[in-house]
């Protein structure tokens, strides 16, 4: 769909995250999950 | 007589059981026509459509719940595993999950009437931890409109089908043949359509080693995550410096994206 919009050099990864990961590559958490599950955890500890 | 007629009415519910069960379990057998045939003999014999109807429902429900523990135990990889058995696997993920984004757990109500969504809806439900009662209950009327709707067209179009039925019994043996060369050319054209697909894949695709030394040796490309917000609930990790790209709504995304930069995509 990029390529259709004129991008040219467009590659996908052969694998995926799932090959990324395997291989032992960096990986980071989604950032707006880890805020909303960081806000669940304080939301569920007792005070 | 046509044969499927004889196996209708020579074997009844147990054969709707079994072959509503082997098609939701991802099969390649034709319930629909089945329980169509079934709904326009309730009408002419001696087959209740009621019973018709609990028995699909059975089966079904039966097929699916199998599916959904599969799906809560093997999360995100039974949904990979069962996109590969398909004919398309490449959208298979992706359509399923844009689906389920879209419509959440009633989309479970009309699954059944999406060609390939049927078999991958359950363990998505699954893997995205769904609670057992709403997904019963949601599945429970997904099977009802799909078998409701099927045995009632063929109780609204018995005469037609009569008519149909009798033709291929005309046919004889050649009916089958037909109906069997049809499928087979079916099959054949998608496995040529996926292996082309694949090849030219392959050549464009870059692998994980090279994406590493490219970002190791400072040329940055643009790395994109292009997941699914559901596909990226169920992994919440990506790639180190990824942004995500939306790609259900790329008019709005795409001014961000440089043209001069190499960009690298991936999903699951």
């Amino acid at each position: 769909m990029l390529m259709d919009r004129g991008f040219r050099m467009v590659r996908p990864l052969a694998g995926g995250l799932e090959a990324w990961i395997e291989a032992g590559y960096a990986a980071e958490p989604d950032p707006l999950i880890a805020i909303r599950e960081a806000s669940i955890e304080r939301h569920e500890s007792p005070p | 007589m046509s044969p499927l007629t004889h196996y209708i009415m020579a074997y009844g519910l147990p054969l709707i059981f079994g072959v509503v069960f082997l098609e939701q379990l991802g099969l390649p057998i034709p319930a629909l026509p089945v329980l169509i045939v079934a709904g326009a003999l309730a009408t002419d014999l001696d087959l209740s459509p009621l019973h018709v109807l609990a028995v699909a429902v059975f089966a079904s429900l039966l097929a699916d719940s199998i599916w959904f523990a599969l799906g809560r135990l093997q999360g995100h990889r039974i949904l990979k595993t069962l996109c590969e058995i398909s004919l398309s696997p490449d959208s298979c993920v992706r359509q399923t999950e844009s689906v389920f984004d879209r419509w959440g757990i009633p989309s479970l109500l009309v699954a059944k009437f999406i060609p390939g969504f049927s078999t991958v809806a359950p363990p998505l439900a699954g893997a995205m931890r769904i609670g057992v009662v709403s997904f019963l209950l949601y599945d429970l009327g997904g099977a009802l409109l799909w078998a409701g709707a099927s045995v009632a067209a063929g109780m609204i179009f018995h005469r037609a089908i009569d008519r149909v039925l009798g033709v291929l019994t005309s046919f004889g043996g050649w009916a089958l043949v037909l109906v069997a060369a049809a499928l087979t050319v079916f099959v054949v054209f998608k496995a040529w359509q996926r292996r082309r697909f694949y090849k030219t894949l392959r050549m464009a695709r870059v692998s994980v080693a090279e994406l590493h030394r490219m970002m190791d040796e400072g040329k940055s490309p643009l790395v994109l995550d292009v997941r699914t917000p559901a596909g990226r609930e169920l992994d919440p990790r990506r790639i180190k410096g990824a942004s995500v790209l939306d790609i259900s709504n790329l008019e709005a995304g795409r001014g961000a994206i440089p043209r001069d930069r190499e960009i690298i995509l991936y999903c699951t």
